[in-house]
């Protein structure tokens, strides 16, 4: 598949020869260089999408200046996994099954991919899929962060994401009260 | 848990809090899917979190119910929500229709019932008003009532997907301008105005279950695209006039259950005959199907029919492999025989082949 030819980083010097290409080139904040296929950034990220079509993608490198590159190597393994895994989605949506829904369950490999990166990676893939527009993305990162919440108290939370506690005594007393149906069963 | 020195949960200690600094959209995104209890309680989290929840739009699709105890917990959330609109709404409770009238009047786009072991009747009443935004209602075992339909049509104007899981539906017609998918599963009301109609399936186990007249039904389905047609009753009583039924020319996709070979395979007949544009046929033939028929390839008459975009393809399903081929100028003719080699699967079936 040509698609993966999107994989891993392209140094300073690619070849730009072709000028119909079927990938672009996608340059990071610090200045490396990644490749993805052209069909795979138009169909899962809008802002990529919207440049191709206005054609402003530099085939030098198109400057993303708010990602960095692990998060865009990260982006780019995501559009080429996503790319090789189309038969099962559209066996899914062809499906006769009632799935209007907006939001479908994370596949298998996306869990996996999401499940390996670390604090700091998962926060930067989704604010670069924030950025870029990419909205399954978005989605899968969102959901993960929802995963390391589930059924935890406000204090542990507090401790997975390193949230301080800004409220005073009174105002945490103030709010469980305001909010007691939420808290307790009545 | 695998990799725990790289899982995300392992937080560097003096790290920035990278949640925090997310957009509200993108935080929003993400309780989202939490549990509508976990979901209000971020709120103590800190100042950042106080109202994130009031904004929850369900697009995630969160189950904001399924336990009777929730009663006096929904009823608040519903009404301490900011009124931003709803995307879902699911649920599985009894005193539902007050809810369900919340979701509409928040202009909900997909609404989801679920009644389970408890007898839930949804009120015609709370669909009476204009709910403009409603495209998809999938309802599973609850009670219909006139005029539950009458005011779906006149309340939920744009409304293009109907789902009835087990529902039992006393309402005894349907119809409207606005509906593309269509999936009922047990007693079929009356179809009435259903041009719109492109996807429909049915399954229903009786006699009783089916409008009285078969011809009346399938002429209401003469538009549709993509059928699938369960039957798992006794002996259908099918008119054996194929003046009576109506051309399917727009039908490419037409799946059948065992009912179709009853009869000499009457039903099958009238579909090929009358559907000039199928592209793909399956036959969904229970278990035991041998055995219920065991001379069926002696029953059978040459047959021909004309589906000119049936080409050289064969198609698969559990039970049956059908081969169909073109003979020249002919259209095509068919012969059901038992087949033995299947690449397929090794089980023993029907094929419908060329004739020879």
């Amino acid at each position: 598949m040509e698609v993966d030819k999107g994989k891993g980083e392209a140094e300073e010097t690619r070849k730009v020869a072709e000028a119909d290409r079927d990938t672009v080139t996608l340059k990071s904040s610090d200045g490396k260089l990644f490749e993805v296929s052209k069909e795979a950034a138009a169909r899962l990220s809008t802002v990529l999408a919207g440049m191709i079509a206005g054609g402003s993608i530099d085939d030098n490198g198109t400057d993303l200046k708010q990602i960095g590159s692990e998060a865009l190597e990260n982006v780019v393994d995501y559009c080429n996994k996503h790319a090789n895994s189309i038969p099962s989605a559209a066996l899914i949506s062809s499906s006769i099954s009632f799935n209007t829904a907006p939001f479908k369950e994370p596949e298998e490999w996306e869990r996996k991919f999401v499940d390996r990166l670390s604090h700091d990676a998962l926060f930067d893939l989704v604010e670069a899929a924030n950025f870029l527009g990419m909205e399954r993305l978005l989605d899968v990162t969102c959901h993960k962060i929802s995963e390391m919440m589930k059924g935890k108290s406000p204090d542990q939370i507090r401790e997975v994401f390193n949230i301080k506690n800004d409220y005073t005594k009174e105002e945490l007393e103030e709010i469980r009260q305001e909010l007691a149906w939420a808290f307790y069963d009545d | 848990m695998a990799e725990a020195s790289r899982d995300a949960r392992v937080v560097p200690s003096g790290a920035a809090c990278r949640i925090n600094a997310l957009s509200t959209d993108v935080l929003l995104r993400a309780i989202s899917f939490l549990e509508a209890r976990q979901l209000v309680q971020t709120c103590v989290l800190s100042r950042r979190w106080r109202n994130l929840w009031r904004s929850f739009d369900g697009k995630a699709g969160t189950e904001i119910a399924y336990d009777v105890l929730f009663k006096n917990f929904i009823n608040r959330f519903l009404m301490l929500r900011n009124p931003v609109a709803l995307h879902e709404f699911r649920l599985q409770y009894k005193d539902a229709n007050l809810w369900i009238r919340h979701a509409l009047q928040s202009n909900v786009r997909l609404i989801e019932v679920f009644g389970g072991s408890i007898d839930l009747h949804l009120d015609p009443a709370v669909f009476a008003s204009k709910f403009c935004f409603v495209t998809s209602m999938l309802l599973t075992l609850v009670f219909l009532e006139p005029p539950f339909f009458k005011n779906l049509q006149t309340g939920c104007t744009v409304l293009e997907r109907l789902v009835l899981r087990s529902c039992i539906i006393y309402d005894p017609e349907i119809s409207s301008h606005t509906l593309k998918v269509l999936t009922i599963d047990a007693r079929i009301p009356l179809l009435k105005n259903m041009e719109s109609l492109v996807t429909a399936s049915f399954a229903f186990g009786t006699n009783d279950d089916l409008v009285d007249d078969m011809c009346q039904f399938l002429w209401s389905l003469h538009g549709i695209t993509d059928l699938e047609f369960n039957y798992r009753g006794p002996k259908l009583e099918i008119k054996q006039d194929l003046q009576l039924y109506p051309k399917f020319n727009n039908l490419t996709t037409l799946t059948l259950g065992n009912w179709c070979v009853y009869e000499y395979f009457y039903a099958l007949t009238i579909f090929l005959q009358n559907s000039p544009n199928l592209e793909q046929l399956t036959l969904k033939l229970r278990n035991g199907f041998n055995k219920s028929y065991p001379n069926l390839e002696d029953n059978l008459e040459d047959r021909s029919f004309t589906c000119e975009h049936l080409e050289d393809r064969s198609f698969t399903c559990e039970h049956l492999v059908i081969y169909v081929a073109r003979i020249r100028g002919y259209g095509y003719r068919y012969t059901i025989r038992r087949y033995v080699d299947t690449p397929i699967s090794q089980k023993h079936g029907y094929g419908i082949r060329r004739y020879i």
